[in-house]
């Protein structure tokens, strides 16, 4: 018995020590370390409050007030862009824009850059096809010499003949560096393409037209597109209406209004494109752009759509990049993106790839797009699509200038003032169904196929394809490629 | 008249009674001589392994950042491992016992959030911005990394290559890039200090597993790392689940005092010209090692570091870019390692003979800095820029303000005091500058690295 009980104690001191060794490893292994927690509810996105009112002279003034906040964000935004340039003239949106900041009737370059810089004040310029948009941002305790510097710009600009030389260059230079990447060359070419022969132009900068700008094509340009009652203007930081509307009607009082003519957009349908054009541009990379037409932001189909982008190629976790890059092998990266022009959207994938892979990329791109129209998408993937465009959000809207930007968008855009906080809202009713409907929609047909890389070293890799349009590096059209032959036609 | 005495008498102790209550509140902290910048108001505390926890609140959007930071850098890469700290960074998207390869990657970005992570001379930083209803996500995954890496032969191979073909192709992309590393060599002729963050082909292939495992042990530990979370939360959750995650995560060997270099702190000129065919223009680095800074010498050299360099109105780019136009492009900076910082400069020039001007203007510029006083509308100039940059860095969005808190306090042991920042700016006089140049510009520190084509 009393063996038996020494033997017991042994076992258990053993059982005891060998439980205090493994007690490190056993709380190495604490349970809820297995799996990821589950998450607490969303918040809701509440955004700054924003007041607006239209000022005599037609300018809209919008008004973000976020108050102790020692960072002031302001934007004017202008209801024009590349698409307003004259088609022999791409460029002049975006040169006439940079100009401004060059100088002004009584304040000359220089000393526009040094008061710039004395105020501390950090600007950008952003020309889209439909939009431009000038955004500052300084101290709140400089908001009234920034304001009085700012509004020069607008009320009294003058554009300088070696200045404009000066933008020319810039952009001549900005332009030639994009388009060796073969990526950029061929989305710029892919728009041009789908836009082709609709009247609308996407804004396509083209290096070798810049020179032929003049300073009266910008004073033109300026004279129709920049005028108070073509444009908004967003005051983002410690101020109230009244404060703002005081400012403006100080600093932009001689900015004269004109009547502004835009032609009026036509609504262009997704349609069967059964082409494939070859943009030759030199370089060992090759990119695959394919796309098509589908809605403008403010259509009904505009959440549905987000969805079905992300599902496609949102991210690294979404369908193209599994396909393409995990799973086959065949190209770098895929992605898709969405992008809206004034009364239209397309969507259109990107990839880059090597030669020998471009066939069998460009069919897994197709099959991977057709699926969704073909398929309904899972539960699972569908939610996680959503929580990543909800959870997104928010993300995009941290900086004051991403907020006075997406706050502009709502007007330039023509939609409701709760966009952007019922975004969450109008994402999570979408289902399979939806998705569903908007890819036969909008991917069901074939898309317009631009291959970007260099001819001579992969044209033929390309004999499997019944026909390509070969173009030269300067978009201009060259021949067919059929069969192993590049047949050179004159149009 | 009692009532008037009376009055009178207790006059001066219901102000002496506010006063000392004021006094008390700006000892205590609690009442600034001027209001705080918004959302910035950091609570820090430490976790009984070591860990740090700096905590920002800021509901103004339902986003949060979580930044990891260690105090690891390429200055703790050993001898002929030059790569180590930055490969490890690498590994560490690799998967851990309960997150598998890359899923890390994936649980961030299934929820909306974006994540990177960055390696320096002497810290390294991982960082998550995801919605405020997933701050357990993050610390989870940070704290599964933190102490359960997994790290195989297979998963080191590939990531030791995948660091090599970038390192070639970053050579092919940007010839220049390998002059910033051999700037860095003369201006700290001492390996730790000196070598490149990437590493070389050679010493990439040469990291064993038994390299990588024993970095790791050392120096990926809680109490070599601080966790700053900035955005949509509150502090007593945040308490809780960082101390749910991280408090029985054991501490580990305490960090070994900074290397010192085993150069002398006086730096003799240099003077080198090379000939690369794989350059297209002739260039030039400059760099002058500063050394016995002094605490508040900080503050001044970013000063004098804006005058110089930065922005198309700073006093080099003026010069060689606009006026002479020597220079086609010109950039440059401050760069910190250790007790050193460093002043480098990077121009591109049509000619070899453009360089050579370039060299004594920029030489020219640098004297004038102690010779002259800086005009006090040029001052007040980089006073307003440093104080947008400052604002902007502490209040923009949660990520810039998250990583400058986790930088400063593995650099100073504190949170920033803006206040008292913002209060020192406003004291300084252009007398600081002239007073710092004398003391650290000196012809005989410069050094300059000629880099030409073969033409």
């Amino acid at each position: 018995m009393k063996d038996c009980s020494y033997n017991f104690r042994r076992q258990l001191f053993g059982a005891l020590l060998i439980f205090c060794l493994l007690v490190p490893s056993l709380k190495s292994q604490e349970k809820f370390r297995r799996t990821p927690p589950y998450p607490e509810p969303l918040p809701p996105l509440v955004l700054a409050p924003v007041s607006s009112e239209v000022m005599g002279s037609g300018m809209k003034l919008l008004v973000v007030s976020r108050n102790n906040n020692r960072l002031f964000n302001l934007q004017v935004v202008i209801q024009a862009g590349e698409s307003d340039s004259p088609a022999e003239l791409p460029g002049l949106a975006t040169a006439t824009a940079r100009l401004m900041l060059r100088g002004t009737a009584s304040v000359n370059p220089a000393e526009v850059e040094e008061r710039l810089a004395f105020l501390g004040i950090e600007y950008s310029i952003e020309v889209q096809a439909d939009f431009t948009v000038f955004s500052f941002s300084f101290l709140q305790e400089n908001l009234e010499p920034a304001l009085g510097l700012i509004s020069l710009f607008f009320v009294e600009p003058s554009f300088p003949a070696l200045e404009l030389a000066a933008v020319k260059r810039e952009l001549y230079y900005q332009l030639l560096s994009r388009n060796r990447d073969p990526e950029n060359a061929g989305y710029d070419f892919f728009l041009k393409r789908i836009f082709a022969s609709s009247g609308y132009n996407p804004g396509v900068l083209e290096a070798e037209a810049i020179k032929n700008i003049s300073v009266r094509d910008v004073a033109l340009f300026h004279q129709r597109f920049l005028r108070p009652n073509n444009s908004l203007v967003v005051f983002n930081g410690q101020i109230s209406l009244e404060e703002a509307r005081s400012q403006a009607g100080r600093h932009f009082r001689r900015w004269v209004p004109r009547p502004v003519e835009r032609p009026s957009i036509q609504k262009l349908e997704n349609r069967e494109f059964n082409q494939v054009c070859f943009l030759d541009v030199p370089g060992p990379e090759v990119a695959i752009i394919a796309g098509n037409l589908t809605a403008p932001i403010s259509s009904p189909d505009y959440h549905s759509l987000l969805v079905l982008n992300h599902l496609l190629g949102g991210t690294t976790g979404s369908r193209l990049f599994l396909q393409l890059r995990e799973l086959k092998g065949l190209a770098f990266y895929a992605f898709s993106e969405l992008s809206f022009f004034r009364g239209n959207g397309l969507y259109w994938v990107r990839a880059k790839t090597s030669p020998p892979a471009i066939g069998e990329a460009l069919a897994a791109i197709n099959q991977t797009t057709r699926s969704l129209a073909e398929e309904r998408v899972g539960p699972e993937e569908l939610e996680r699509a959503k929580t990543y465009l909800m959870g997104n959000l928010p993300l995009q809207l941290q900086s004051p200038e991403a907020l006075s930007k997406r706050i502009g968008l709502l007007e330039l855009f023509q939609l409701p003032p709760d966009f952007w906080t019922r975004y969450s809202q109008n994402i999570m009713p979408v289902n399979a169904d939806s998705v569903q409907e908007v890819a036969r929609k909008y991917l069901a047909s074939k898309p317009l196929v631009v291959i970007a890389a260099e001819a001579a070293t992969t044209l033929d890799y390309l004999r499997e394809f019944d026909k390509i349009d070969v173009y030269n590096r300067k978009g201009q059209f060259q021949g067919v490629f059929q069969k192993g032959v590049l047949k050179y036609e004159n149009r | 008249m009692e009532k008037r005495i009376g009055k009178e008498s207790r006059r001066p102790t219901w102000v002496g009674l506010m006063l000392l209550l004021a006094v008390l509140c700006l000892r205590a902290g609690l009442w600034p001589a001027q209001p705080n910048p918004q959302n910035f108001n950091p609570v820090s505390f430490r976790l009984k392994n070591g860990l740090t926890v700096i905590v920002v609140e800021d509901s103004s959007l339902p986003v949060i950042t979580a930044v990891m930071a260690y105090g690891v850098g390429s200055v703790n890469d050993p001898e002929g491992k030059d790569g180590l700290a930055y490969l490890m960074q690498n590994l560490m998207f690799q998967g851990s016992e309960n997150v598998g390869p890359l899923q890390h990657l994936n649980y961030v970005q299934n929820v909306g959030g974006e994540l990177n992570a960055a390696t320096t001379f002497d810290k390294t930083f991982f960082y998550e911005t995801v919605p405020s209803n997933q701050l357990g996500l993050v610390l989870w995954l940070e704290a599964d990394r933190l102490h359960f890496l997994r790290v195989t032969e297979a998963i080191l191979a590939r990531e030791k290559e995948n660091l090599v073909r970038n390192e070639d192709k970053r050579y092919l992309q940007e010839p220049f890039s390998r002059y910033f590393f051999l700037i860095d060599q003369i201006l700290y002729p001492d390996f730790r200090y000196g070598h490149s963050l990437t590493g070389s082909a050679e010493s990439i292939r040469s990291i064993s597993l038994e390299d990588v495992l024993r970095f790791y042990r050392k120096y990926y530990v809680p109490n070599n790392a601080v966790l700053c979370l900035s955005g949509d939360l509150k502090l007593a959750r945040a308490r809780e689940l960082v101390a749910r995650y991280f408090e029985t995560i054991p501490r580990g060997e305490e960090a070994e005092p900074y290397p010192q270099p085993e150069f002398i702190p006086s730096l003799s000129a240099r003077d080198q010209v090379m000939v690369d065919p794989m350059v297209s223009s002739p260039a030039l680095q400059f760099g002058i090692r500063l050394d016995n800074l002094r605490p508040e010498d900080g503050l001044v050299l970013r000063l004098m570091e804006q005058i110089l360099v930065q922005g198309g109105t700073s006093r080099l780019v003026g010069r060689l870019v606009k006026k002479e136009r020597l220079a086609l492009f010109l950039n440059g900076g401050l760069e910190e390692r250790g007790q050193f910082q460093s002043l480098k400069i990077f121009l591109l020039a049509n000619t070899q003979v453009m360089v050579e001007r370039a060299r004594k203007v920029l030489a020219d510029e640098l004297n004038r800095l102690k010779t002259e006083m800086i005009p006090e509308r040029e001052f007040i100039k980089a006073k307003n820029i440093y104080k947008f940059n400052y604002l902007n860095q502490i209040t923009g969005n949660n990520l810039s303000r998250a990583l400058a808190l986790a930088d400063l306090y593995l650099k100073e042991g504190r949170v920033p005091d803006v206040v008292g920042e913002l209060s020192r700016l406003e004291k300084l006089t252009p007398y600081a500058i002239l007073a710092l140049a004398r003391r650290q510009i000196r012809e005989e520190k410069f050094c300059f690295l000629t880099i030409l084509p073969r033409y």
